[in-house]
């Protein structure tokens, strides 16, 4: 059992988001009937499928005790360059895939790099390649542009039965992420890097390699996402980052990983993007505009971490 | 004889300007405990980073098994065989005691994946091996300071260690603990490791160890078997020098003036009994003890910065509302422990550091005008000695003693009427030393109440006029004049007590 | 300052570092300014400096509150969403000239208190705090307008932002007034040593009597009312009140603060630092236009600036 919870780095905080996720649920079917439909339901999914992604980089990235904000302008660039090459035959589509994950990582590596090597703040790094990357997104393209294969956008809104095959691809990748961080050396040394970054150094843990790996890894993500976003789309757009930044760090921060790093986990973070995917489609059906979703987003931030504090601050 | 299998030959380490160790030689045999001692300061905790290649050498080198090693990092030294249980303890919280144990050298199943089930089974065998009862899969953020340390010690002994280093572990272990680890320490010996022990307690130095060898100012100054050693000869090598020279006279026929610092019923901690105790105008107290016996935390809830309830009187005048910023208004100044941590303003200008209780001092509460720290810095500078070229340099770039001076040279800006000193002494050499015991005599004479902690038994007994001796929280007994030796000290501070911390029954 | 102290024997003083700092932002001002005109004498024209300067005016207000925040090891992620809020409320509940920046002001620092009580008492992250602070705020002036915002521009107001003063603009000696007092609060009073102080060693402040939490909602306090200013400013230069007035400048005001010698890290800081960097910024933005060149580059322009800068003071630092 109690490998269990560590595996899954259940938290007590997590019963508090499944209830709210129950919670919800009930709202939504109280407020409409067409809230509780597998078609709705499927609705939501597709929502939060790019954020889940991101979602799962960031929470790597926070749980090594950094911080990744490249992501609005390393979709923009990675949506860009995937739409006007992707063509439409499976072969260009291939070397597409190939070609974006590879820039995807290539991009992490170098914030990684420049975290590790030279020691600046992840914050500032991220903060000024996101910035580099949408300039070269939209040197490359102010409008949306490019395309992608038929069958590939047939995929990504596609449905096994009434489930989107995006959330059971998304679904896999949560479950890899928890598998590598709980079944290999590199997990246990992300949780140790970020939990006391001296004491995994003298422990042996090669620190510079594994945030740079981390680092690779959260843009590899990104270019996961990208392609994603092509295929929801259709086109890509150097626009298409924007926001993810700092959208991608609240369902983090609500699903109990400390942004100190060291503590939390992947589940925590599906739970919340479920949670508040559900909350703003609930919030839809009752006609409460975006505008309060975003009030309630903010003081879900303030409540989650406010909860959290006492925990670490010994 | 027999080669060494862990050796320093002829080993330097500068910082800068400052030459920490210099000419190092230093060997440990298999099957033998060498007991590293010296005070704080003199390089010990540098010697043993080098050994383990946290640090590399300025010159000289390392031999591990006779061959020369110049290890990349201590991961490299750690394959060879050099297990270390350092000061500071190197455990993840996050991560179960398996985890930890094993990190970074968990066994992988042929696909390379972690092997959870011998994970655990390698752990308890090792557990079980060492007598340690500690489940394998609990979190180490759940335990214990002690059950951390058994952690950190099963760590080191996961690979066929050759040497084993010991920095100061027994600091925060209990009696029943330590003498466990004594009879661990006492069987990996016998079964072939050379340990290295470092430690204060020279009992525990004369119990557990065959060799001795002792660093003074980052040279040894003796080194030989422990037979050839008594308690007073080690302390004799670590000091260098007779007490005469150090401290100033103490004026033994002098009446004691006012009360000027009165603690009243102070209750630090729930679980400890109240503590009462004065300090009169012109009088050095000392405060002994272990490290662990709650003299820092007396000093803290005193100075309002850790809260306690309980009374605190200046010249007999209550202080109402505890926090740093009252103590300062109402007189009692401290400098703390740890002059990195919460002393210095390491990137400020020295001038800075010095004028930071009171920017304004002597001409505005709220204005500091131009120059005004400078100036008032440079008189500082004149009168305490301190030796920078310009008091516009950051604070870093000055030597730990001259740090010293510079922060007990700020508390007296203020004119204290009670003065706290949280190791007055540590990492400064001998020369500045003799000079803060100077000025702190000095100070008492002015009529100024001086409490002093430290937990070098020498500067207790060389420089106060009565002392308190603290034990598991509480002051265990009261020493004055003549009754002030290092024996009264250690036999009150070391003795065993039936249960260990906050549940001692009197009081 | 002589070149004695900057580069002679006490070169290595605090104070002397950082004069080389400013000297180094002075000097690579000049060379793009030089640059520039070389390349298009239209760039050294009255009109395009005085255009750089008033782009330069609301961007100044936020980034000496940020690099306030900064020197304090905070982050202020609010600023921008603060200046929308603030033109969209104050605007929005009176016309009048002095009603609007009273309640700007206020509205200002009402929400950096929010944010120094969250960071100094409830021990959240300042990044996360003023995330928070940021979306919430968001909801807040999209819900007061509907999405849509209304209510007219005195033309009292917009003299501020647009009038002269003997030639000078308004916006100018706004900010003039501003970064002069900012200037002496930092260097020349207790609470500005106490501001740096704390920033170096939280710990070492607290023990050295300094009254920390306070210290730290007072400077987020500052910094929501320089964004508050900001952003009224700004709607006067524009003309219009909108919900996104000020985007992006949270991410300028720190690339501005950390090109000006702000540390993350804390404890270190000046106005004219920031200031220069604010002028380096814009001018850069200036230039791309001036030159030409596709708008996109600024992006890529400031993003590499950010992270060179920060490799530079971080080099130095580490010697």
């Amino acid at each position: 059992m109690d490998d269990v919870i560590r595996m899954t780095r259940a938290q007590p905080v997590h019963l508090v988001v499944l209830a709210l996720i129950g919670l919800v649920v009930l709202v939504g079917m109280y407020s409409s009937d067409r809230f509780a439909t597998p078609l709705n339901f499927a609705n939501v999914q597709d929502q939060m499928v790019a954020l889940a992604l991101v979602a799962l980089a960031q929470t790597i990235v926070i749980l090594s005790g950094g911080i990744d904000l490249s992501y609005a302008g390393a979709l923009g660039l990675l949506t860009v360059v995937f739409a006007s090459i992707a063509g439409e035959d499976p072969s260009t589509f291939a070397a597409a895939v190939v070609a974006v994950l590879a820039l995807g990582a290539f991009i992490g590596a170098i914030n990684g790099g420049i975290v590790t090597f030279v020691g600046i703040h992840p914050l500032i790094v991220t903060l000024g390649t996101s910035t580099i990357l949408s300039g070269l997104a939209l040197l490359i393209t102010r409008q949306p542009t490019g395309s992608v294969p038929l069958f590939f956008e047939d995929l990504v809104y596609g449905r096994f039965g009434m489930v989107p095959y995006g959330t059971i691809f998304t679904l896999v990748l949560y479950l890899l992420a928890g598998f590598l961080l709980w079944k290999t050396r590199f997990g246990l040394r992300v949780y140790a890097i970020g939990d006391n970054e001296q004491a995994a150094s003298i422990s042996g843990v090669p620190v510079k390699s594994t945030k740079l790996i981390v680092y690779a890894l959260s843009g590899f993500l990104a270019a996961i996402t990208a392609i994603y976003i092509c295929g929801r789309f259709g086109v890509g757009d150097p626009r298409a980052g924007v926001g993810f930044d700092l959208k991608s760090i609240t369902p983090v921060i609500v699903g109990g990983t400390l942004l100190a790093g060291g503590r939390g986990g992947v589940l925590g973070t599906l739970l919340a993007v479920i949670v508040l995917a559900l909350l703003a489609n609930v919030l839809n059906f009752m006609n409460v505009s975006s505008f309060y979703q975003w009030i309630a987003e903010g003081l879900i931030i303030i409540a989650a971490v406010s909860i959290f504090v006492g925990r670490k601050s010994k | 004889m027999s080669e060494p299998v862990l050796a320093a030959r002829a080993l330097s380490k500068s910082f800068g300007p400052n030459e920490v160790l210099k000419g190092i030689e230093f060997e440990v045999h298999s099957g033998a405990s060498v007991a590293l001692c010296g005070e704080n300061g003199a390089g010990k905790s540098t010697l043993i980073k080098l050994l383990t290649g946290l640090y590399h050498p300025t010159s000289g080198h390392v031999e591990f098994n006779g061959k020369q090693e110049d290890w990349s990092s201590p991961r490299a030294s750690l394959e060879a065989g050099i297990a270390v249980v350092h000061q500071e303890f190197s455990t993840i919280g996050a991560l179960s005691v398996a985890e930890n144990i094993f990190l970074d050298a968990e066994p992988l199943t042929r696909l390379g994946l972690i092997d959870r089930k011998a994970l655990v089974a390698q752990t308890e065998a090792l557990l079980e091996k060492l007598g340690i009862h500690l489940a394998a899969r609990s979190l180490v953020d759940d335990l214990s300071v002690a059950d951390k340390q058994m952690v950190e010690i099963a760590k080191a002994l996961r690979s066929d260690a050759k040497v084993l280093i010991l920095d100061e572990p027994t600091a925060v272990l209990s009696q029943n603990e330590t003498r466990h680890l004594f009879k661990i320490i006492t069987e990996l010996r016998a079964s072939g490791l050379g340990i290295v022990y470092v430690s204060h307690r020279l009992d525990e130095i004369f119990e557990i160890c065959t060799d001795i060898t002792v660093i003074k100012d980052g040279v040894v100054t003796s080194q030989g078997p422990v037979s050839g050693y008594t308690h007073d000869s080690v302390i004799a090598a670590m000091v260098g020098r007779e007490l005469g020279n150090l401290f100033p006279e103490k004026p033994l026929d002098r009446e004691p003036g006012e009360p000027m610092l009165e603690i009243k019923d102070l209750v630090v901690e729930d679980t400890l009994p109240p503590v009462n105790f004065e300090v009169r105008a012109g009088e050095i107290v000392g405060l002994a003890g272990l490290v662990g016996s709650g003299r820092t935390e007396l000093a803290l809830a005193i100075y309002g910065a850790n809260t306690a309830s309980g009374k605190v009187l200046i010249e007999g005048e209550p202080l109402d509302y505890r926090s740093p910023s009252n103590s300062i208004d109402a007189g009692i100044l401290m400098l703390t422990e740890s002059r990195k941590d919460d002393g210095l303003f390491l990137n400020s200008s020295v001038a800075r550091n010095f004028a930071a209780t009171t920017p304004g001092h002597g001409v505005h509460p709220a204005r500091v005008p131009i120059g005004h720290e400078e100036a008032r810095a440079k008189v500082m500078k004149e009168r305490f000695g301190v030796v920078v070229d310009n008091v516009g340099l950051p604070i870093s770039a000055l030597s730990g003693g001259n740090q010293q001076k510079v922060l007990i040279a700020r508390l007296l800006e203020n004119r204290p009427k009670v003065l706290i000193l949280d190791e007055p002494t540590r990492g400064v050499d001998v020369g500045a030393k003799s000079e803060i015991y100077k000025t702190l005599r000095h100070l008492a004479d002015e009529g100024m109440a001086i409490l002093a902690i430290s937990s070098e038994l020498i500067e207790i007994v060389g420089l106060c006029d009565r002392v308190f001796v603290m034990r598991d929280g509480e002051l265990a007994t009261e020493l004055t004049s003549q009754d002030i030796t290092e024996e009264a000290i250690m036999s009150v501070a070391a003795a065993e007590t039936p249960t260990h911390h906050g549940v001692a029954s009197n009081g | 300052m002589t070149m004695s102290a900057l580069f002679g024997k006490n070169s290595g003083t605090v104070r002397a570092q950082q004069n080389r700092e400013l000297l180094m932002l002075t000097g690579f001002l000049i060379v793009i300014w030089a640059i520039t005109t070389a390349l298009s004498p239209r760039f050294l024209s009255p009109a395009n400096l005085s255009d750089i300067l008033l782009q330069a005016a609301p961007l100044g207000f936020v980034v000496i509150g940020q690099m306030i925040v900064i020197i304090v090891r905070g982050l202020d992620l609010s600023v921008a969403s603060i200046m929308a809020t603030v033109a969209v409320l104050s605007i929005g509940l009176n016309d009048n000239t002095g009603v609007i920046f009273a309640v700007g002001i206020l509205l200002g620092a009402l929400i950096g208190a929010i944010n120094g009580y969250l960071v100094a008492y409830r021990g959240v992250t300042p990044f996360l705090a003023t995330l928070a602070t940021m979306i919430v705020l968001q909801g807040v002036r999209f819900a007061y307008t509907g999405g849509a915002p209304g209510g007219t521009l005195p033309d009292a107001f917009r003299w501020l932002a647009t009038g002269n003063i003997y030639g000078i603009p308004v916006a100018l000696i706004l900010l003039g007034v501003v970064a002069v007092a900012a200037h002496w609060l930092l260097e020349y009073t207790v609470y500005g040593r106490r501001l740096k102080l704390y920033g170096d060693n939280p710990d070492a402040a607290y023990m050295t009597g300094a009254p920390t939490r306070l210290l730290v909602v007072s400077a987020f306090m500052i910094s929501g009312i320089l964004a508050g200013l900001a952003g009224l400013v700004l709607v006067g230069y524009v003309g219009i009140v909108d919900n996104w007035t000020g985007r992006g400048y949270e991410l300028d005001s720190i690339a501005a603060a950390v090109i000006g010698g702000a540390a993350l890290s804390g404890g270190k800081g000046s106005v004219p630092g920031v200031l220069l960097a604010t002028l380096v910024l814009v001018s850069l933005f200036n230039i791309v236009v001036i030159l030409g060149l596709s708008i996109e580059l600024q992006l890529v322009i400031k993003g590499s600036l950010i992270v060179l800068a920060a490799a530079v003071y971080m080099r130095r630092s580490r010697r």
